[in-house]
């Protein structure tokens, strides 16, 4: 409901609407998993891993 | 260029196969994943892992690849375009990165599977490798479960760019997907 109102309000002052609510969760989702990816293989339990 | 009914529905068809096959295919690679880590029959783990090489190459990497390409022809010949919903474009990024990190693990899948085939794996022999791959097709799934309900659901958001398309005086940029009844890309 706040995210429509903010939408007609950017859309009233010709700006463009920013992301919504669920964009902005999967980019920290994402970014938090990135991390973790990262983390695992900087500390040799990656893809070179043989045992 | 938008593509033609027909077109459109043969192209919507494609990608709805592939996409879905390649989620298929994962579950069938997770399960030999499973297999391969917890069976005590070393046949069984030997032509478990010597299957996932294979699954992987003659299913999931043709599948990943086709899922892309149908998914970028259904969106750039549709009015939902590539960049203007945040939903279509989360699935690209998803799907890119998901067909990354496919490619850059054939690697460790192949090693594991010649090595099956050479000899009998005991339970210890590459087992960081092995949890490994579970661990792939376990994020892989979430990965691919996350572009299906993307599609299915379609949230509303649109990108800066198709904010400014949707407010082009004329054309097809000025047509929602939904007022020129174009299909889910």
């Amino acid at each position: 409901m706040k995210s429509k109102t903010n939408d007609q309000a950017s859309r009233d002052r010709g700006a463009p609407p920013g992301a919504p609510r669920w964009v902005k969760v999967g980019v920290v989702i994402f970014i938090a998993l990135a991390l973790l990816f990262a983390a695992v293989h900087l500390t040799g339990h990656g893809l070179g891993g043989h045992g | 260029m938008m593509m033609a009914p027909r077109i459109r529905k043969l192209a919507l068809t494609a990608h709805v196969t592939s996409s879905v096959g390649w989620l298929g295919a994962v579950g069938g690679f997770l399960a030999l994943a499973v297999v391969g880590l917890s069976s005590e029959d070393a046949q069984k783990v030997r032509a478990a892992y010597v299957a996932m090489e294979s699954i992987t190459w003659l299913v999931i990497v043709p599948l990943s690849f086709a899922a892309l390409v149908t998914g970028l022809v259904q969106s750039l010949g549709t009015t939902w375009s590539l960049f203007r919903h945040y939903w279509v474009l989360a699935k690209l990024v998803l799907t890119l990165l998901a067909t990354g990190l496919l490619l850059l693990h054939t690697r460790p899948i192949g090693h594991l599977a010649r090595a099956a085939a050479l000899t009998a794996l005991a339970s210890t022999d590459l087992r960081r490798t092995r949890i490994q791959l579970l661990a792939d097709a376990v994020a892989a799934l979430v990965v691919l479960l996350a572009t299906t309900t993307l599609s299915v659901y379609k949230p509303r958001g649109v990108t800066p760019y198709g904010w400014r398309k949707q407010r082009e005086p004329s054309g097809a940029g000025s047509r929602s997907p939904t007022e020129s009844g174009s299909p889910s890309p």
